[in-house]
C-alpha cells in the first residue's frame, strides 16, 4: 500500500463556530474550528460527549446550519462549493449524490427492500446505477440473496451493510459514518468497519466516522480529537492503544 | 390512572383535535336536525291554530263512499244553530276555481286550478288574516298574499276568474288574505267570495265544515257533545282545542317527514365519525405502545390499561358531543334556509327551540360512539405485553395468515348475503318491498366490502399508485409504499371517504335516472313544441278541450302539425288501465310510436300495449285483449307494444283507433292538443300564435315542451344539491379523518422523514410524498364508492320506477368530477400534515 503523495481535501471545515439557543442558555458547541479531511483517507472524529463531534459532523455535512464560518465540499477536480452559501433545496440536491451517510440506527425505509433502499439516493436524483458499481458494492457487502428482503426481515449487520451500500453507490465525495457500530454486536461492528476500510484502501472512497470507541477508531488512518468544541488533539495512523491514551490525556 | 389519561390528552391535544371535530360534526349534524324538529314543530303549531282560531266546536264533513268528503248541508248548518249554547255558527264552503294570470291564462299548480273560499260569517273565527276587508257585495274579492305577490296583484286591481262552464268574472280586490304556513291551501291561488257568489261560479252548494262559537259559560267538550247529539252519526263533531291540535299535528307530520329523512344523512355522519374516531384509537394506541408497556411493567393491570382508554375516548366524547351540540343549533338554522330554497318547503319561521331531548340525546350519541369506537382499539391495548417496553419499535404490520382468512370468510359471507337479498329484491314485483330489500342487500354487501378492505386495498392503491408513480417519480413510489404499510388503517380511512361519495354517487345516479325517465314521460318520443291541456279540478275532473280548438291552430301556418288526443280511464283485461287515442291526421305522422314490437298501424280491431308498464308486460302481438272504456268493452287484438308516453297524459296502457274510441266512449272533448312549430317559425312567434287562438279558451293549460324541461332540469339539481349538501357532511368528516391518518403517520414516521431528507429528499417532495398519499386514499375511496353506487343506482331506479319503464342514467361526466373532487379534498386535507412533516428537522434521524 503506497500513500498518496500528493493528499487533496474532501471537505474543509474553516473557523466553524455553532451556538445552540440565544441570550443567557445559549450554548456554544463548536469554537472556531477549522480541520480538513482528506479524500481517500478514513478519519474518525473522537471526543467525549457534549465535546461537538457530532456538531462537527452534522454541520461538515450540511445537515445544520451553521453561526459562523466556512464548510467546503470538495469534487473529484478539486474544485469547492461552500455549503454554508446554499439554500435548502441546493444543500438537499447535493447531499443525493455528493454525500453519503451511514447512521447508528442505520435508518431504512421499512416499506422498501433492501435493493430500493440502496438506490433511494440515485432515484431522487434521477439517475440509474453504474451496473458495474452495483454489481462491486453488493459483492464487496454480501448481500446478493438479500436485496429482496425488506428491513424487517434483515439483521442488525445486514441492515448496516444495506445503509452502506445506499451511501457508496452513488460515488460521493464523502461518506459520514455516526456511530456506524453503536448499534451492532462486535462481530457485525467488525465487519462493517471492515468494510469502511476496504472502501477507502481499495475503492478509493472518503469515510469520515464520528465514534466513541477506541477500537473503531483504530481502523481509521487519522483521529481527530475534540473537546468542549475545540480541536484537541491528531492522531495519525492510530491504533487502539493510542486512542485510549489520547482520551485519557484529554481528561487530565 | 385518571391523572396519567388526563397528562396524556393534555399532552397530545393536537393529536386529538381531528377526532374532536369529527365528533363535533357527527353529533351537531343529529342533535341540529332534532333541535330542527323541535323548531319546525313549534313553528308549526304556532301559525296552524290560526285555521281555528276562536272556534268553540268544528263540525267536519262525513267521509263519503269514495273517499270523498261529502258536503254539510244547510240543513244541518241551521240544526247546529238551533242547538242551545250557540252563539253562532258559519259553514264554510270551497271549491275549485280557475284564477286567470294578467296575461289571462289559468293559474295552476300540478295542472290543478286554485281554490275559491268563501269569506261570509264571524270575522273571529275566520282561518285568514285579512289586510283589507271582506268582500261586500258582488264584483268584490280577495286573494291570499302569496299569489298576489307572485302575479303582482294589489288591493284595487281586478281579478278574472272562470267558472266550470269556462265563462270569465271579474272581480276587484278589496283585500289580501294571508294563511300562514297552512299547507292546505299551499301552492294554490285562494280567492275569497262571498258564498253565494262562489256557489254561483263553482256550483258547490254545501260546506266543508261549520264552526261554531259558544256562548257564554258553555264549556266546549259540553257543547261539541250536544252539536254531536243533533247532527247523530256521520258528521265529525270536536272541540276547538282538540281541532286546533289535530290542525297542527297533520301540518307537523311535514316536519316529522323531514327530521326522520334527515336523521338518515345523520347516521351516515355519525357512521363515518365513528370510523374516524376509530381509527385514531388505534393509531395513538399503537403510538403509545411503549407508554402502555411501561405502565404494565411499572405494575398496571390489564383492565386498568382498558379503563383508562375508555376514560379518554369518554372524555373526547363528551368535549366533541358539547360542541356538536352548539354546532347544531347552527345546523338547525341552516336546515331553514336549505330546506326552504331548495324544495320550496315552505317552513315557518321561529326561534330556535333547544329542547333536553335533543340535548340529551346529543350528548348520548356522542359518548356512546365515541366509546364504542375505542372499545376495540382499547381491548388491542390490554394485550399489549410489559416486555415491549423495552424492544424496538415495531416499524411493519404483518397480519395473520389465519386473521386474514377469518376476514376473507366473513366478508364473503357478508357479501354473498348482500348479493343474495339484493338478487331476491329484483325479482320482487311489489315496487316499495323490492326497493326496500335491495337497500338492505346494498347495505349488506357494502359492509362485506368494508370488512374486507383491509385485504385487498393495498392492491388497488398499487394499481391506482403506478401510473401516478410513472409520472411523478420517487416521492409517488415511496407515497404508494406507504398507502400500504399498514392496510388496516389505510382502509378504515378510505372506508369513510367510500360511504360519502358511494351515497353521492347512488343519488346522482338516481335523480338522473328520476330525470331523464321523467322527461321521457313529459316529452314523449314524438317532435312536439307544446302540449295543450285542460287545467284540472280534482283527480277525477279536468277541463275539457273542444275539438274546435284543434281546428283553429291546424288553420294557422305557425304550425306544421297539431295532433289531438283523447283518454279515458278503462280497463285492460279487467284490470283499471288509461286507453287513448290519437286523431287519424296525426297518428302514424307527428305521433307514431316507436314500436318494439309487431306495427303501430291501427284499424278498428286492434290495440297496441304499452311495452313499459307493468299491466300490459305479459301482453304480445297477436294476443285477445278485452279492452273497457266508460261503459262498453270490446275485444281486440294486440297489434304492437311500444312506449306510449305522450305529453299531457301521464300513463297510457294501451292506444286504440280514434274510430274505436269513439265507439267505446262516445264522442267528446280532447283531453290534450300537441302542436309542432313550422321550420323557421321562432319559439316567440309561435307561442304569440297559440296564445292568440287560446284567448277563447281560458281554462287551458299551454306548457312549451322546452320549459318543461329546463323545469324539471332545475328541480332536480336543486334536489342533488340538496343530498350532496346533507352527504358532504359525512364526506367532510371522512377528509377530517384523513387528515388526522396522516398527521398521526406523521408523528409515527419522524425519524423516517428525516431520513429522507437527509439523504436527499426536498422539502417540496416531503411534502409531495403526503399530499400524493392522502390522494390515493380519496381516488381509491371515490372509485370504490362510486363503483358501489353504479351497481345499486341502476338497481334502485328499476326497482321503484318499473311501472313505467324507467331510464337509466349514468352520470359519467359528474362521477369523474366526483373522483377529481375526492383526490383535491384529500390532498387540501393533507396540506397541514404535509406542512408539519417538512418543517422537521433533519436532526430527528439522531434517536
Amino acid at each position: 500500500m503506497t500513500s498518496a503523495t500528493i493528499t487533496r481535501p474532501a471537505v474543509a471545515v474553516t473557523g466553524l463556530t455553532k451556538v445552540y439557543g440565544g441570550g443567557d442558555t445559549a450554548v456554544t458547541a463548536l469554537d472556531d474550528v477549522s480541520v480538513t479531511f482528506d479524500a481517500g483517507r478514513f478519519t474518525a472524529i473522537m471526543g467525549p460527549s457534549g465535546s461537538g463531534k457530532s456538531t462537527l459532523m452534522h454541520c461538515a455535512a450540511g445537515l445544520d446550519t451553521v453561526t459562523a464560518g466556512t464548510v467546503c465540499l470538495f469534487d473529484a477536480a478539486g474544485a469547492a462549493t461552500d455549503l454554508t452559501g446554499l439554500d435548502d433545496t441546493s444543500l438537499t440536491r447535493l447531499r443525493r449524490t455528493r454525500i453519503g451517510f451511514v447512521f447508528q440506527q442505520f435508518n431504512l425505509l421499512p416499506t422498501l427492500t433492501a435493493r430500493q433502499n440502496m438506490l433511494l439516493p440515485l432515484d431522487l436524483a434521477g439517475r440509474r446505477a453504474d451496473p458495474a458499481w452495483e454489481a462491486t458494492v453488493v459483492e464487496v457487502l454480501g448481500l446478493a440473496d438479500r436485496l429482496g428482503h425488506t428491513p424487517s426481515q434483515l439483521s442488525g449487520g445486514q441492515q448496516q451493510r444495506v445503509a452502506c451500500a445506499r451511501a457508496m453507490l452513488p460515488r460521493p465525495d464523502v461518506i459520514f459514518a455516526d456511530e456506524p457500530t453503536g448499534n451492532l454486536d462486535s462481530r457485525a461492528g467488525q465487519q462493517v468497519l471492515g468494510f469502511l476500510r476496504h472502501s477507502v484502501r481499495e475503492l478509493g472512497q472518503t469515510v469520515v466516522m464520528v465514534t466513541h470507541d477506541p477500537n473503531a477508531a483504530a481502523f481509521a488512518d487519522r483521529v481527530v480529537l475534540l473537546a468542549d468544541g475545540r480541536l484537541a488533539g491528531d492522531l495519525a495512523d492510530p491504533t487502539a492503544d493510542s486512542v485510549l491514551d489520547a482520551l485519557k490525556n484529554l481528561g487530565a | 390512572m385518571l391523572r396519567t389519561v388526563l397528562a396524556g390528552l393534555r399532552a397530545h391535544t393536537r393529536r386529538l383535535v381531528a377526532t374532536l371535530i369529527a365528533v363535533v360534526l357527527g353529533v351537531g349534524f343529529v342533535a341540529g336536525t332534532l333541535i330542527f324538529g323541535d323548531t319546525a314543530r313549534a313553528g308549526f303549531y304556532d301559525t296552524f291554530a290560526r285555521l281555528a282560531q276562536n272556534v268553540d266546536v268544528a263540525v267536519l264533513a262525513p267521509t263519503g263512499s269514495g273517499g270523498q268528503p261529502e258536503l254539510l248541508t244547510d240543513a244541518q248548518l241551521a240544526a247546529v244553530r238551533a242547538v242551545p249554547g250557540v252563539a253562532g255558527a258559519d259553514g264554510r264552503s270551497s271549491g275549485p276555481l280557475a284564477l286567470l294570470d294578467p296575461a289571462g291564462r289559468p293559474i295552476t299548480n300540478f295542472s290543478r286550478v286554485g281554490v275559491g273560499l268563501s269569506t261570509d260569517g264571524d270575522p273571529r273565527t275566520r282561518p285568514f288574516d285579512i289586510d283589507g276587508r271582506v268582500p261586500a257585495g258582488p264584483g268584490e274579492a280577495v286573494l291570499d298574499t302569496e299569489t298576489a305577490s307572485h302575479q303582482r296583484y294589489h288591493t284595487g286591481d281586478t281579478v278574472v276568474v272562470v267558472d266550470a262552464a269556462g265563462a270569465r268574472h271579474s272581480y276587484t280586490l278589496v283585500g289580501l288574505i294571508d294563511f300562514g304556513v297552512s299547507k292546505t291551501y299551499s301552492g294554490s291561488t285562494v280567492v275569497g267570495l262571498p258564498a253565494a257568489e262562489l256557489a254561483a261560479l263553482t256550483g258547490v252548494r254545501g260546506y266543508d265544515e261549520i264552526t261554531v262559537t259558544a256562548a257564554g259559560g258553555v264549556a266546549q267538550d259540553v257543547l261539541a257533545g250536544q252539536v254531536q247529539a243533533a247532527l247523530g252519526s256521520g258528521p265529525r263533531v270536536s272541540t276547538g282545542d282538540q281541532r286546533r291540535t289535530d290542525l297542527a299535528d297533520e301540518a307537523t307530520s311535514v316536519a316529522t317527514e323531514f327530521t326522520s329523512a334527515l336523521l338518515v344523512f345523520g347516521v351516515i355522519s355519525l357512521v363515518v365519525a365513528a370510523f374516524v374516531i376509530y381509527n385514531t384509537f388505534a393509531i395513538l394506541l399503537a403510538q403509545r405502545i411503549r407508554e402502555t408497556a411501561l405502565l404494565r411493567c411499572l405494575g398496571a393491570t390489564r383492565r386498568q390499561v382498558f379503563t383508562a382508554t375508555l376514560a379518554e375516548a369518554a372524555l373526547i366524547g363528551t368535549v366533541g358531543a358539547a360542541g356538536g351540540i352548539l354546532f347544531g343549533i347552527g345546523v338547525a338554522y341552516a336546515l331553514f334556509g336549505l330546506l326552504n330554497d331548495a324544495v320550496h318547503a315552505n317552513l315557518p319561521a321561529h326561534a330556535v327551540v333547544v329542547g333536553t331531548g335533543p340535548v340529551l340525546a346529543g350528548l348520548g350519541i356522542g359518548l356512546g360512539v365515541t366509546v364504542v369506537a375505542a372499545l376495540l382499539p382499547a381491548l388491542r391495548a390490554t394485550r399489549t405485553s410489559p416486555l415491549a417496553a423495552l424492544r424496538e419499535l415495531p416499524t411493519a404490520v404483518v397480519t395473520g395468515r389465519v386473521r386474514r382468512i377469518v376476514r376473507a370468510v366473513a366478508a364473503l359471507l357478508a357479501v354473498g348475503a348482500g348479493i343474495a337479498v339484493t338478487v331476491v329484491g329484483s325479482g320482487t314485483s311489489d315496487s316499495q318491498a323490492a326497493t326496500f330489500t335491495i337497500v338492505a342487500g346494498g347495505v349488506l354487501a357494502f359492509l362485506g366490502a368494508l370488512i374486507a378492505a383491509p385485504l385487498y386495498i393495498g392492491a388497488v392503491t398499487a394499481a391506482v399508485g403506478r401510473p401516478v408513480a410513472a409520472v411523478l417519480g420517487t416521492p409517488a413510489k415511496v407515497a404508494v409504499a406507504n398507502a400500504r404499510r399498514n392496510p388496516g388503517r389505510t382502509a378504515t380511512t378510505t372506508a369513510t371517504l367510500m360511504i360519502g361519495i358511494g351515497l353521492i354517487a347512488l343519488c346522482s345516479v338516481l335523480l338522473g335516472s328520476l330525470q331523464a325517465t321523467a322527461e321521457d314521460q313529459l316529452v314523449g318520443h314524438y317532435p312536439v313544441d307544446y302540449a295543450m291541456a285542460g287545467v284540472r279540478y280534482d283527480n277525477d275532473h279536468q277541463a275539457a278541450i273542444p275539438a274546435a280548438f284543434a281546428q283553429q291552430l291546424r288553420a294557422r301556418p305557425e304550425f306544421s302539425g297539431v295532433a289531438q288526443a283523447r283518454e279515458g280511464s278503462g280497463q285492460l283485461d279487467g284490470a283499471r288501465a288509461v286507453i287513448a287515442a290519437v286523431d287519424p291526421s296525426a297518428y302514424g305522422t307527428l305521433i307514431t310510436p316507436a314500436t318494439a314490437s309487431g306495427t303501430h298501424a291501427l284499424d278498428a280491431g286492434t290495440v297496441v300495449v304499452s311495452s313499459a308498464n307493468r299491466v300490459t308486460q305479459h301482453l304480445r302481438v297477436g294476443d285477445s285483449v278485452t279492452v273497457t272504456v266508460g261503459p262498453r268493452t270490446q275485444t281486440l287484438t294486440v297489434a304492437g307494444t311500444a312506449p306510449l308516453a305522450i305529453p299531457g297524459i301521464e300513463q297510457i296502457d294501451a292506444l286504440v283507433s280514434w274510430d274505436r274510441f269513439t265507439d267505446l266512449a262516445g264522442p267528446g272533448d280532447d283531453t290534450v292538443v300537441l302542436a309542432k312549430a313550422a321550420p323557421q317559425v321562432s319559439a316567440t312567434s309561435s307561442r304569440d300564435a297559440l296564445d292568440q287562438v287560446a284567448t277563447s279558451y281560458p281554462l287551458l293549460e299551454i306548457s312549451s315542451i322546452a320549459d318543461l324541461t329546463s323545469d324539471l332540469a332545475t328541480q332536480i339539481n336543486a334536489l342533488l344539491a340538496l343530498f350532496g349538501g346533507l352527504l358532504g357532511t359525512a364526506v367532510l368528516i371522512a377528509l377530517f379523518g384523513i387528515a388526522n391518518t396522516l398527521s398521526l403517520s406523521v408523528v409515527e414516521r419522524t425519524r423516517e422523514s428525516a431520513t429522507m431528507r437527509a439523504i436527499g429528499l426536498t422539502r417540496a417532495q416531503l411534502r409531495a410524498t403526503l399530499l400524493i398519499e392522502a390522494l390515493l386514499m380519496g381516488v381509491v375511496g371515490a372509485v370504490i364508492g362510486i363503483g358501489f353506487g353504479l351497481v345499486y343506482g341502476p338497481l334502485i331506479v328499476r326497482a321503484q320506477f318499473g311501472a313505467v319503464g324507467p331510464i337509466v342514467v349514468v352520470p359519467w361526466g359528474w362521477l369523474a368530477g366526483l373522483v377529481a373532487l375526492a383526490a383535491a379534498a384529500a390532498a387540501a386535507a393533507a396540506v397541514l400534515p404535509a406542512r408539519r412533516a417538512a418543517k422537521a428537522s433533519i436532526g430527528g434521524v439522531w434517536p
